[in-house]
């Protein structure tokens, strides 16, 4: 695991307490998050482990503002969630890159990554948002050709890579990520997990990565494991 | 504003099924535009018709109220200020009494012999009118005046009368000549003008309908003078009448028309009824209503399966979007911009189905409208030919014709319309489209953003 960086910018930007949640079916319930406490740092990248169906991608959607926990609170910077609101925290404060990429299939890439900046409210520092996403695009391995294109004429690996781009574009405080890396190859993979490095120690973004792959836990700050509704950071961590 | 743009590139990269939508709008639109544009046509047409015809209220006895043994009168003066009301074009009252032509005026006495109605040697019915061309025979052109002129209110007290063609034969009278009248009991006799000759074109043989007397010695009268005549000895006073008939400007009138009147005339109305004579106009309008009642049902039945069709297309639409929807949630798109969104596509759709509907359903209303019109209006004119009158004598009902089917002269159907197309006419169809394509696609739209987005995006698993 690699050094993380000075203690100011490790301040808690994500408390979960006493998180459950309950899938409610037609004849049984089951419990696949019990209890769970824990405090996501600035600065650090984290990788969720688990075996398939232990819940990784539940917390995620949990801790993204995508749905509300069964029992327990979230608060990012101290301020419950449902106080700052759900569509709040997601537009200014947590974007997810999804493990089925979920793209605008009717636009372009380019257009995918600057819609996400319109909704957002980003705006670059210098240049256009077209310049800045053209720029994302190209960090992440895809070139203005390509960036022009429809996305359901790319490949599972660019499509993952454009949703990686667009929501680095949305300049958010903590960067979700689920299977980030498992449609990409070696080099790409890579690639990627050294910018949700940098973001994490050289912007001091928290970055919460789900993944089934040792190799990207191995490169994260911090290692999570769910298991049979529990979470435990890794000792060695 | 970013879901305008959003909006725009759906519709433009969804081109098979923005084109789907579109047809299935242009459907709705035209066949509501066309329902519309049909029934503004058939009311103006309808309107048009009911101006030139004119509407007329008939005041009189009213079988229905109880018989006090008397027939029922009332004050002319009252029947005045009733004709005085702003609706009326004109009005005419009217009296009847038997009188004695004097002078060695001689009757006529082929056909019905009025001894069987009751009046003497030399003795005929005379109406007293106000205006004698507000007789239903002559509005109707059954009646037609040969020479000199109607008696008009004007000529109320001017000793007028109107003579009957075959009468004038026998006493080679003509315009201007004097006959004299007198009552029948009682003194005095007046002499009158002959102002007009006319011609009843029904034989002598047939009885006049009201009176059962020969129809050629029907006289005519000014009311005033030949009242004054016949009630000179019976001291009643002010004229009174038995009655009336009043022609409105404006067919739409008549409600209020008749409200005025009853007030106007209060307990006096006793035992009369004001009945509304709009045969002519039933006989003209038939066939618009027919084809407007048709259009209306079409339109309503079409824009319904359209509705429906539409709400399975925006249903479908919005499931296929379920994802897109999950995905601007998880940006943290607001939901109201993401209905607002759907809205504008549908608007965008709708209201270029209206335009296009716009540019070609007047003609094509014209087209359809017409033919139909053309063949009820022939429909309609035919069966006015097939009618024929009982023989004399009957009521026709052995022969199983029925006399309120007769129909009225010069109010053949209209069977010509003209279709316009007025901005009114794209405002309703713009109003039900929007709001038919509205309504189907907030609905289901609205049932999905309630969801969370991880629930929309993993469709419930």
């Amino acid at each position: 695991m690699t050094s993380t960086t000075s203690s100011s910018t490790h301040r808690p930007v994500l408390r979960l307490d006493g998180i459950s949640y309950t899938y409610t079916g037609q004849r049984r319930r089951s419990t696949v998050l019990k209890s769970i406490d824990y405090s996501f740092e600035r600065g650090t990248f984290y990788t969720i482990l688990g075996p398939s169906g232990s819940g990784k991608t539940t917390l995620l959607s949990l801790a993204s503002g995508l749905d509300t926990p069964t029992k327990g609170v979230i608060s990012f910077d101290g301020q419950d969630l449902n106080t700052i609101g759900l569509g709040r925290y997601r537009n200014k404060h947590a974007a997810t890159i999804f493990q089925q990429y979920n793209l605008l299939t009717y636009m372009t890439a380019l257009q995918n990554v600057t819609t996400a900046m319109e909704i957002t409210g980003v705006k670059p520092a210098s240049g256009s948002r077209k310049a800045r996403a053209l720029e994302l695009l190209a960090d992440v391995g895809l070139d203005r050709s390509t960036a022009g294109r429809n996305v359901m004429q790319l490949s599972g690996g660019q499509q993952q890579r454009v949703a990686i781009a667009r929501a680095l574009a949305c300049d958010v405080d903590i960067l979700f990520a689920d299977e980030p890396t498992g449609n990409l190859d070696e080099d790409t993979a890579q690639g990627i997990i050294d910018m949700f490095r940098a973001l994490a120690q050289e912007q001091g973004k928290c970055v919460i990565v789900v993944t089934h792959s040792q190799q990207l836990a191995a490169q994260s700050d911090r290692v999570l494991t769910i298991r049979k509704g529990k979470m435990t950071e890794d000792a060695a961590a | 504003m970013n879901f305008i743009k959003r909006a725009g590139l759906s519709l433009w990269s969804r081109k098979g099924k923005t084109l789907l939508t579109l047809s299935t709008f242009l459907v709705i639109a035209v066949m509501v535009l066309a329902g519309v544009l049909i029934n503004d046509a058939t009311a103006a047409a309808e309107q048009k018709a009911k101006r030139s015809v004119g509407a007329e209220v008939n005041m009189e006895y009213d079988p229905s109220a109880a018989f006090t043994g008397q027939a029922p009168r009332i004050d002319s003066r009252t029947v005045d200020k009733i004709g005085a009301l702003p609706q009326v074009q004109k009005f005419n009252y009217a009296m009847f009494d038997a009188a004695s032509l004097k002078g060695g005026i001689n009757l006529v006495t082929d056909g019905v012999d009025s001894a069987a109605s009751g009046l003497g040697e030399g003795q005929t019915i005379v109406r007293g009118v106000l205006d004698s061309g507000l007789l239903p025979d002559f509005r109707s052109g059954k009646f037609k005046l040969l020479s000199g002129e109607h008696i008009t209110a004007a000529d109320k007290d001017k000793n007028k009368v109107l003579v009957e063609e075959r009468l004038t034969a026998k006493n080679n009278l003509k315009v201007g000549d004097k006959i004299a009248l007198a009552p029948v009991s009682g003194k005095g006799e007046e002499e009158f003008t002959v102002g007009g000759i006319y011609r009843d074109p029904s034989p002598s043989t047939e009885p006049d309908p009201e009176f059962f007397s020969n129809r050629s010695n029907l006289l005519y009268a000014s009311i005033g003078s030949f009242s004054g005549l016949v009630s000179a000895d019976s001291g009643s006073g002010a004229l009174q009448v038995g009655s009336g008939s009043f022609l409105l400007n404006d067919a739409d009138d008549l409600d209020a028309f008749k409200k005025k009147a009853a007030k106007i005339a209060g307990g006096q109305l006793e035992g009369f009824k004001l009945d509304t004579n709009d045969k002519a106009i039933q006989q003209m309008t038939g066939p618009l209503q027919s084809i407007r009642s048709s259009a209306t049902l079409a339109m309503w039945l079409i824009a319904l399966a359209g509705a429906a069709v539409l709400a399975l297309l925006a249903n479908l639409a919005v499931k296929q979007r379920r994802k897109e929807y999950g995905v601007l949630l998880s940006m943290g798109e607001k939901k109201s911009r993401l209905i607002a969104q759907q809205i504008l596509e549908t608007v965008v759709v709708a209201v270029l189905a209206i335009g296009l509907s716009s540019l070609f359903t007047q003609s094509l209303t014209q087209s359809v409208g017409q033919s139909l019109l053309s063949s009820q209006a022939a429909a309609a004119q035919d069966k006015l030919d097939s009618w024929k009158a009982p023989p004399p004598g009957s009521t026709g009902l052995s022969e199983g014709i029925d006399m309120n089917d007769q129909p009225v002269d010069n109010a053949d159907p209209i069977d010509k319309i003209t279709v316009g197309l007025a901005p009114s006419d794209i405002a309703v169809v713009g109003s039900i489209g929007i709001g038919i394509g509205l309504l189907a696609t907030a609905v289901p739209a609205a049932s999905v953003l309630r969801l969370s987005p991880r629930f929309i995006l993993t469709k419930g698993k």
